[in-house]
């Protein structure tokens, strides 16, 4: 069972000019308090060949995370276009807006994002060299491709485990045996 | 007989693997390989509900689990939906209030009812096959490819029992109706059967599934409504695929149905039994007389019979009566694949059944065709004839007044003491919480709603108790509002009021806006995270977290998003370094554990800025009732400097011992020596030195003993009101003396704490012990504190260490390291071994794992309490034990507990003893000062009460009780 559940993201200021920030409005629900905070990031694929493009637009914790339902305001700065392939900076990619907890991610939605010129008649007759200014951006709100991974929220954690034990030499529980039955 | 097949009742073209009714037949559940739970209405299938097809058909989908969802079944109420998926997910869906929502992505269309996870059961490591809730909803019984059947308590869902016999994947589980027994059936071609009693397995039966070749997706057996028949399936006996029957009682295979051509994958029988003919109206031979006659004597048309439907990889659904060899009807050439599972509608006449194809059949059969339904009161009347009262076996009956009396006295005692740490307490959280659940609801329901009240309601639901919530509430509240304008209350498109700040490391940290909608404000959100909170106490004290870092947060950057809990271990850390400068060590050799080498090292820490020791006594006295209070009697010890001219300042090495009172000086002393230790009481003081040396002073100062050699020096004395002094040597010796006697009470090396697991663990530098006190418990016994918080008690006639507070229970629901769950001394020996074992509390607890280590810790505080001889803590300690043992209706230890405090009931000198070993005159009748009885009449049995299923129990002490006041 996930403990968080997105119930909607609108995304604002849709379309826009490919060097304004992103603005989504994230809501969800929280079915179990958790202790820490939620991660959400904004990545965007800077070239579908290759990773290395992927561009972490805005990571940011939300919290406290208790039962109820909840919204906020995600606002990412534009990627920096200088680093994307200049192939690359017009057509279709993908934009990807994610959620950890404690540094696992249960929860992605993709979206498409196509960007072009405003102007058609650039679009026809694209100049050589990338008019930044002129280009725009359009994310394809209403087809979200949300996956979800598996995570256990309220069991102990690996990664948690070994902070644990990295800190704390004197872990006498460790001793016992775990499961009774 | 009509047949239809719905063509909107999909699971987008993929597999659907499971079908089933709700008890009260409105909705119905299936469950695919699109890993989605549908709900659907069952109106427009139903024959009658024709008139009104045009109504919503799916009322939810549930995109909860992670793989095809394997199996669906409604708990006997409705009201709760198990559903076990691939990928070894068992969840458990409730439908609260509200409408439902959109599932974000999923491009379903919003749901027409809110149906939400209530719980998740984890604990199979392989796919979900099957499930099944016992008849009184009470379990829920699953089976996995992992080979083992679990059964988990509803709705909680802790585990009850993991059913290990299979020696391969279990397909089916079918619960016997009466309750008594459980059947599984498995790949490795037998079905076993459990009881439920103690999950023991009572019968593994080979029969024809021997012989059965192929494999199939599921083996989903079924058990008769009138228990005595389970019929199996996927059986072989040449030539055809075969259902074998089983009967109840020998579990022998008598006979079974021949016919499909493929092996048959489900069976289920219908709810109720039939008969031909329907029952003439009651003359003077009511029905019951009827049931209860010789079968051979009622006529043959009255005889009632079971219906069965049997689904089979063949693609064929037949339905037979346990009235005839032949099968009432065959359903051929519905389905392109498998059926895989059936269900009955509660009304008896509709069959549902689903296929590997995707699509859903559903048969509505006449009275004619399978004869007329038995009333279910004609049901339950002939099933109490054959197996007794099944309320009995439930015991959810009050069997006296006197148990009733008990309850409604408990209920008003624990609803005084609410606050208290005793966990548990249904009624107590009820309470509460509805008192809670009244106040917001009022809060919403108010339609100008200011954007204060708002955030209020917000924020309830992590509130526990009414009277603290309000204050948190408030201060939260407060908070939001002075940071956020008034804007109406939420609607889309207005603007996110968030909180945003950065944290000192860079990040963007957003408090959320909190919206609601209305199923917020509903009860069962509110109820399960009540039971949420009930399962890890911990929590309930985070609920205070938020608050606090809403106010904390703008100022300090936040600490990082960790709240609460951090913010409470650092205070606990705050105060770990205030008792270390106080911590001295004991040296061991790390090389032999059986020599303890001398080790010194800061022995100067509990030194003053001047290397001055002191101890101040303040001695209680009559006079100073009207006059003054006299000041405190304070012995210094300074070490002696001299001003050199050449060397600088120097110390002598010498000591000068200075008596003082209020300014005073009354005696002084000097020796050679650096003093390491002082004590002191209205009887005498004691000087340790560094060479090993103590002496002893009378209270005006005259030596009493000559200087008395220890051998090493002293790392900490203590001494009690009368005339034992305490000393634990650097050496690790620790010393008891009567100094009135001239005694020696104790000599005990701490050698055999050094070898424990707490020891080492808290040895950090090798082969170093640490040690932050050592005195006497309040009672009088030795007590050593080591640096990790684990604290031991000597005790003097058994000779031994006893580990009187410790960390080792991280799981147990009653470990806290706040707040401090009492004043006692106990209490605070453990919350300083919890703070310092710094454990992660909250995190590391499983449902299994807390009962274990919750029954443990308490059985544990008790003993330690009884050790440490501290009466209120003890009492506090029986009665929590005694409420979870209620809780868990554990009877064998309840049992052993009460005739404990019970015990025998004629006073041991009235009978003569020819024993060897008079057992009955060792009971005593007093614990630390309180009469046994006394606790056991006002404080165990009251808590007994909350249970009833151990109210056997307690009637038969409350009898033995009120006996044995009578002999008195």
């Amino acid at each position: 069972m996930s403990a968080i559940n997105i119930t909607n993201v609108t995304v604002l200021d849709n379309p826009s000019m490919f060097l304004k920030p992103f603005q989504f409005e994230i809501s969800y629900e929280c079915l179990i308090p958790l202790k820490d905070d939620l991660e959400w990031k904004l990545i965007y694929v800077g070239s579908a060949e290759d990773e290395k493009y992927d561009q972490v637009l805005e990571s940011v914790l939300v919290g406290p995370v208790n039962v109820g339902n909840y919204r906020f305001l995600f606002q990412a700065d534009p990627p920096e276009w200088t680093k994307i392939p200049d192939e690359d900076i017009l057509g279709v990619t993908v934009l990807l807006l994610t959620c950890s907890y404690l540094g696992q991610e249960f929860i992605r939605v993709g979206y498409y994002v196509s960007t072009e010129y405003a102007d058609d008649s650039l679009n026809l007759e694209p100049p050589a060299k990338v008019l930044i200014n002129q280009v725009r951006r359009t994310v394809l709100a209403e087809k979200p491709r949300v996956t979800k991974f598996p995570m256990a929220f309220n069991a102990p954690l690996a990664n948690e485990k070994v902070e644990e034990d990295a800190n704390n030499t004197s872990n006498g529980s460790n001793l016992l045996p775990v499961d009774a039955s | 007989m009509i047949v239809e097949k719905p063509e909107w009742l999909r699971h987008e073209g993929l597999q659907i693997f499971s079908v089933d009714f709700q008890p009260s037949g409105q909705r119905c559940a299936t469950a695919g390989g699109d890993h989605k739970v549908r709900i659907w209405n069952t109106r427009p299938l139903m024959k009658e509900g024709e008139a009104d097809r045009g109504g919503e058909k799916l009322l939810a989908t549930l995109c909860d689990h992670f793989g095809s969802v394997n199996c669906v079944r409604w708990s006997k109420s409705g009201l709760y939906v198990a559903s076990g998926s691939d990928g070894s997910l068992v969840l458990i869906h409730e439908k609260r209030h509200g409408t439902g929502t959109v599932e974000f992505g999923s491009g379903e269309p919003a749901n027409v009812e809110n149906w939400k996870v209530c719980a998740s059961l984890r604990g199979h490591t392989a796919d979900v096959v099957d499930l099944a809730w016992s008849p009184d909803d009470s379990m829920l019984a699953t089976c996995s490819l992992d080979n083992t059947v679990r059964i988990w308590k509803m709705p909680g869902g802790s585990s009850v029992a993991v059913l290990t016999g299979h020696s391969s994947l279990v397909k089916g589980v079918a619960w016997d109706p009466i309750g008594s027994f459980l059947a599984s059936q498995s790949d490795d071609k037998t079905v076993m059967i459990w009881q439920t009693s103690d999950w023991a397995a009572v019968h593994r039966a080979e029969g024809p599934w021997r012989k059965s070749v192929g494999s199939t997706f599921f083996r989903r057996l079924s058990w008769s409504p009138c228990g005595h028949f389970i019929i199996t399936t996927h059986g072989y006996e040449n030539p055809s695929h075969t259902a074998q029957v089983l009967e109840r009682g020998d579990w022998s295979g008598t006979f079974n149905f021949v016919g499909h051509n493929a092996p048959v994958v489900a069976v289920r029988f219908n709810h109720s039994m039939f008969r031909k003919q329907p029952l003439p109206p009651p003359e003077n031979n009511g029905e019951e007389e009827l049931l209860q006659m010789d079968p051979k004597k009622v006529p043959k048309e009255m005889v009632p019979y079971n219906v069965v439907a049997m689904g089979s990889q063949d693609r064929n659904i037949t339905v037979w009566t346990t009235a005839n060899p032949r099968p009432v009807f065959v359903g051929k050439h519905f389905f392109t694949q498998s059926v895989v599972d059936l269900s009955w509608s509660p009304d008896g006449y509709s069959l549902f059944c689903c296929s590997l194809d995707g699509t859903v059949a559903s048969f509505h059969f006449e009275a004619k065709e399978l004869g007329h339904i038995v009333s279910e009161k004609e049901m339950e009347e002939f099933r109490r004839n054959r197996y007794g009262d099944s309320r009995s076996r439930q015991e959810s009956l009050a069997e006296s007044p006197a148990q009733l009396f008990i309850e409604a006295t408990a209920a008003a005692k624990k609803v005084g003491n609410s606050t208290t740490i005793v966990s548990n307490g249904n009624t107590t959280s009820n309470v509460s919480n509805t008192t809670v659940v009244t106040q917001t609801n009022k809060q919403v329901a108010s339609t100008t709603l200011r954007p204060q009240e708002h955030e209020e309601a917000g924020t309830t639901t992590t509130v526990t108790t009414p009277k603290n919530g309000t204050l948190e509430k408030d201060q939260a509240a407060a908070v939001a509002v002075a940071a956020a304008p008034l804007p109406p209350p939420p609607a889309k498109q207005t603007p996110v009021k968030q909180r945003e700040y950065r944290q000192q490391d860079g990040r963007r940290r957003i408090i959320p806006e909190a919206l609601h909608t209305e199923d917020d404000g509903g009860r069962k959100d509110r109820e399960s995270s009540a039971e949420k909170r009930k399962l890890s106490p911990v929590d309930a004290s985070k609920s205070e977290a938020p608050s606090k870092r809403l106010l904390g947060s703008g100022g300090s950057g936040g600490g990082g998003g960790v709240g609460g809990v951090r913010e409470r271990n650092g205070s606990g850390a705050s105060k770990a370094i205030e008792v270390s400068s106080m911590e001295r060590s004991l040296g061991l050799s790390s090389t032999t554990n059986t020599t303890v080498a001398i080790n010194v090292t800061q022995a100067s820490q509990l030194r003053g800025p001047d290397g001055v020791l002191s101890v101040q006594v303040r001695i209680p006295d009559e006079e100073s009732l009207d006059g003054p209070a006299v000041a405190p009697i304070c012995l210094e010890a300074k070490p002696v400097r001299v001003q050199d001219a050449a060397a600088g300042r120097g110390e002598t090495g010498e000591t000068d011992l200075v008596c003082s009172q209020g300014g005073e000086i009354r005696w002084r002393d000097r020796f050679a020596g650096k003093v390491t230790a002082l004590t002191g009481n209205t009887n005498f003081w004691a000087v340790g030195c560094e060479d090993g040396s103590l002496q002893v002073y009378t209270m005006a100062g005259r030596r009493a003993l000559p200087s008395m050699v220890v051998g090493s020096a002293a790392a900490f004395m203590d001494c009690t009101r009368g005339w034992e002094l305490l000393l634990l040597t650097r050496g690790g010796t620790m010393h008891v003396w009567d100094l009135r006697q001239s005694q020696c009470l104790l000599n005990e090396s701490l050698l055999s704490l050094t070898l424990s697991s707490s020891a080492t663990s808290s040895a950090k530098e090798n082969g170093v012990m640490r040690i932050i006190s050592a005195r006497f418990s309040e009672a009088g016994a030795p007590l050593v504190v080591l640096a990790n918080g684990h604290a031991f008690l000597f005790h003097s006639k058994m000779r031994s260490w006893l580990r009187i507070a410790d960390d080792f229970f991280p799981s147990s629901s009653f470990v806290s390291t706040w707040p401090p769950s009492g004043d006692g001394e106990l209490a605070g020996l453990q919350k300083g071994a919890a703070t310092l074992g710094k454990t992660n509390f909250s995190w590391n607890r499983t449902l299994i794992n807390e009962k274990y280590q919750t029954r443990a810790h308490l059985e544990d505080q008790l003993a330690a309490a009884l050790a440490l001889k501290s009466a209120e803590e003890y009492k506090r300690h029986l009665i929590s034990y005694t409420r979870f043992l209620t809780r868990e209706a554990d009877e064998v230890r309840l049992r052993e507990l009460c005739e404990d405090l019970l015990g025998p009931l004629f006073v041991p000198d009235s009978e003569p003893c020819y024993d060897s070993q008079p057992t009955t005159s060792t009971w005593e009748s007093y614990v630390l000062g309180m009469k046994k009885r006394e606790l056991l009449k006002n404080e165990v049995l009251p808590a007994m009460a909350s249970n009833r299923a151990v109210q056997r129990l307690l009637n038969e002490f409350l009898d033995m009780l009120s006996e044995y006041e009578d002999t008195q």
